[in-house]
C-alpha cells in the first residue's frame, strides 16, 4: 500500500472529524436532494426573484467597492501604528466581525435614523432619512463587511512589513508615491481576496439589513431577506433562491480558495 | 565632486539597553568602512544617517545641510536626504524588472517613465547589468541583486551612498582565489558578483 510506513491518524480524531463533515455536508446535500429542480426555471424568472437578485448584486458590490475605498486605506494605518491607540482602534474596527447582526442593525438606526444621532440632524437639514432605503441595505452590508476588508489587508502589510517601503524612501519617494508605486501592487492579490469576502458577506447580510432597511420588495428587499420572506408563503421559491446563493458561495470559493492561502503572505 | 563638504555623523542613541556612540567625518571621495561584532550598532549608525531611524542626541550633516539635529528640532525626511541605502537583503521591488528598479529613483522625482529609464539603462549598462534588466529580481543571483541594488542607488548621483554590509555577496572566487569557479548550476543559488570594477562597492561608495 501507498500508505504503509505513514502514521494511522488516532482513532479518537478520526471519528469526530467524520462527524463534522457529515454535519456541516448534510444540509446543502438535502437542499440540493430536495429542490424543485422543475420548477427552477419558472420560480427564478419570476419578479420578485429577479428584483431580489438585482438588488443583492447591485448592492453587493456597491459595498464591497466601499470596502475598498475605506477598508485599504484603513489597513494600512493599522499595519503601520504600533500605539495602544492603534490597538484600540484595531478591536474597535473589528467588532462587527463579532457582533450579532441584528444588534448591528440597531445600532445603525440608533446612529442614522430619523431619530438617531446623526440622522436627526440630516433628516432636519435634507427632510430625507436613511432607513428602509437602498442606501440603507448598503450601509447595513458595509457595516458587517468592512472588518473582513481591513483585517485581510491590514494581515498582507503586516506580513509585508515596512521594509520596501523604507527603501523606496531612501531614493526619494514620497510615502504616498511609495505605498501606490510599491505597497499597493504587491498587496494586490490580498486586497482582491478582501473585496471578494467583503462582496460574499455583504451579499449575504440578512440581520443589519432586515433591522436597519426592512425588507420591501425592489427597494431593501435582498436575496437573503426574499429567501426568509419567501419561506413563509412559498417554500419551493425559497430552495430555489437558496441554491443560487449556494452556487454563488461555491463559486467564490473557487475562484478564490488559492488567493485566500496567498493574501496571507503576498510575496 | 559636486560638493566639497563632508559628512559629519556625531550619532547618540538609545535603544532599550543599547546604547549607540558614535562620532565619525568622512570627507568627499572618502569611503568609510565600519566593522565590528553582531549588535554593535553598524545597521542603527547606517539607519540614522539615512534618516529612517531619529537621533536622540547629536547631529548629522551633509556640509552644510543639517539632516538630524534634535537640540535644533530638525529632522529632515529620509525622502529629501537623497542618500540611497544598499541594505543587505537589497530591498530590490519584486515585482519590478531590474531596468525599472533603477529607473525608480528618477520616476519618485517625477521623470516621465521613458525618460526615467533612459537615465537607468546608462546606470544598467555601466555596472555591466544590461543583459538583466528585463528580469525580476527572484531571478537575479545575490551579486547580481546586489549589482542592481547598487544601480539603483547610484543612478541618481548621490552625494553619499550607504551600504549595509556590502562584502556579504562578494563572489567566493575573490576570496579563496580563482581555483574555484562557480558553474552554471550553482550560479542561482550562490553569489556570483560584480565582475566590473567600476561596480565595486568600495569605489563607489562616497561621492
Amino acid at each position: 500500500m501507498s500508505d504503509r510506513g505513514r502514521p494511522r491518524p488516532p482513532l479518537a480524531l478520526v471519528g469526530p472529524a467524520t462527524v463534522g463533515v457529515a454535519f456541516l455536508t448534510l444540509p446543502l446535500l438535502a437542499m440540493v436532494l430536495l429542490a424543485p429542480w422543475g420548477d427552477l426555471p419558472s420560480l427564478l424568472a419570476s419578479t420578485a426573484v429577479v428584483q431580489a437578485l438585482r438588488l443583492s448584486l447591485v448592492t453587493a458590490t456597491v459595498s464591497a467597492a466601499l470596502c475598498l475605498t475605506v477598508g485599504v486605506p484603513l489597513g494600512w494605518v493599522l499595519s503601520r501604528g504600533t500605539s495602544g491607540a492603534t490597538r484600540m482602534l484595531r478591536a474597535l474596527v473589528t467588532v462587527p466581525l463579532v457582533l450579532p447582526p441584528v444588534v448591528g442593525g440597531v445600532a445603525l438606526l440608533l446612529a442614522y435614523g430619523r431619530t438617531g444621532l446623526v440622522g436627526r440632524q440630516l433628516y432636519a437639514v435634507t427632510g430625507w432619512q436613511i432607513p428602509f432605503t437602498t442606501v440603507a441595505v448598503v450601509l447595513a452590508q458595509t457595516f458587517v463587511a468592512l472588518p473582513f476588508m481591513v483585517v485581510t489587508v491590514e494581515g498582507a502589510l503586516r506580513a509585508a512589513g515596512p521594509d520596501l517601503e523604507e527603501a523606496a524612501s531612501t531614493l526619494g519617494a514620497s510615502r504616498w508615491f511609495a505605498f501606490r508605486t510599491v505597497t499597493l501592487p504587491l498587496i494586490g492579490p490580498s486586497i482582491a481576496a478582501g473585496a471578494v469576502l467583503s462582496w460574499a458577506r455583504a451579499l449575504g447580510e440578512f440581520g443589519a439589513t432586515v433591522t436597519f432597511a426592512g425588507n420591501l420588495p425592489g427597494v431593501t428587499q435582498a436575496m437573503p431577506s426574499a429567501v426568509y420572506r419567501a419561506f413563509e408563503s412559498d417554500p419551493p421559491a425559497a430552495v430555489a433562491l437558496s441554491l443560487v446563493l449556494l452556487a454563488v458561495s461555491v463559486s467564490v470559493l473557487l475562484v478564490f480558495r488559492d488567493r485566500w492561502r496567498a493574501g496571507v503572505s503576498p510575496w | 565632486m559636486v560638493n566639497t563638504d563632508s559628512l559629519s555623523i556625531a550619532a547618540h542613541l538609545r535603544r532599550g539597553e543599547f546604547v549607540l556612540d558614535v562620532a565619525v567625518e568622512v570627507a568627499p571621495g572618502e569611503t568609510l568602512g565600519v566593522i565590528g561584532p553582531n549588535g554593535a550598532g553598524k545597521t542603527t549608525l547606517l539607519r540614522a544617517v539615512a534618516g529612517l531611524t531619529a537621533l536622540d542626541r547629536g547631529r548629522i550633516a551633509l556640509g552644510s545641510t543639517v539632516w538630524d539635529d534634535p537640540a535644533q528640532g530638525v529632522f529632515v525626511d529620509p525622502t529629501m536626504r537623497e542618500c540611497p541605502v544598499v541594505f543587505q537583503d537589497y530591498r530590490l521591488f519584486p515585482h519590478l524588472s531590474v531596468l525599472d528598479n533603477v529607473a525608480y529613483p528618477h520616476r519618485a522625482r517625477g521623470a516621465s517613465r521613458a525618460a526615467a529609464r533612459d537615465r537607468a539603462r546608462h546606470t544598467v549598462e555601466r555596472l555591466g547589468l544590461a543583459e538583466l534588466s528585463a528580469r525580476l529580481p527572484r531571478e537575479l543571483s545575490g551579486g547580481q541583486a546586489q549589482r542592481a541594488a547598487m544601480a539603483r542607488a547610484l543612478t541618481t548621483e548621490p552625494r553619499a551612498i550607504l551600504l549595509d554590509e556590502p562584502l556579504s555577496a562578494l563572489d567566493p572566487r575573490l576570496l579563496t582565489g580563482p581555483g574555484i569557479e562557480g558553474g552554471s548550476s550553482s550560479s542561482r543559488c550562490w553569489p556570483t558578483s560584480p565582475d566590473r570594477p567600476c561596480s565595486s562597492p568600495t569605489t563607489r561608495s562616497r561621492r
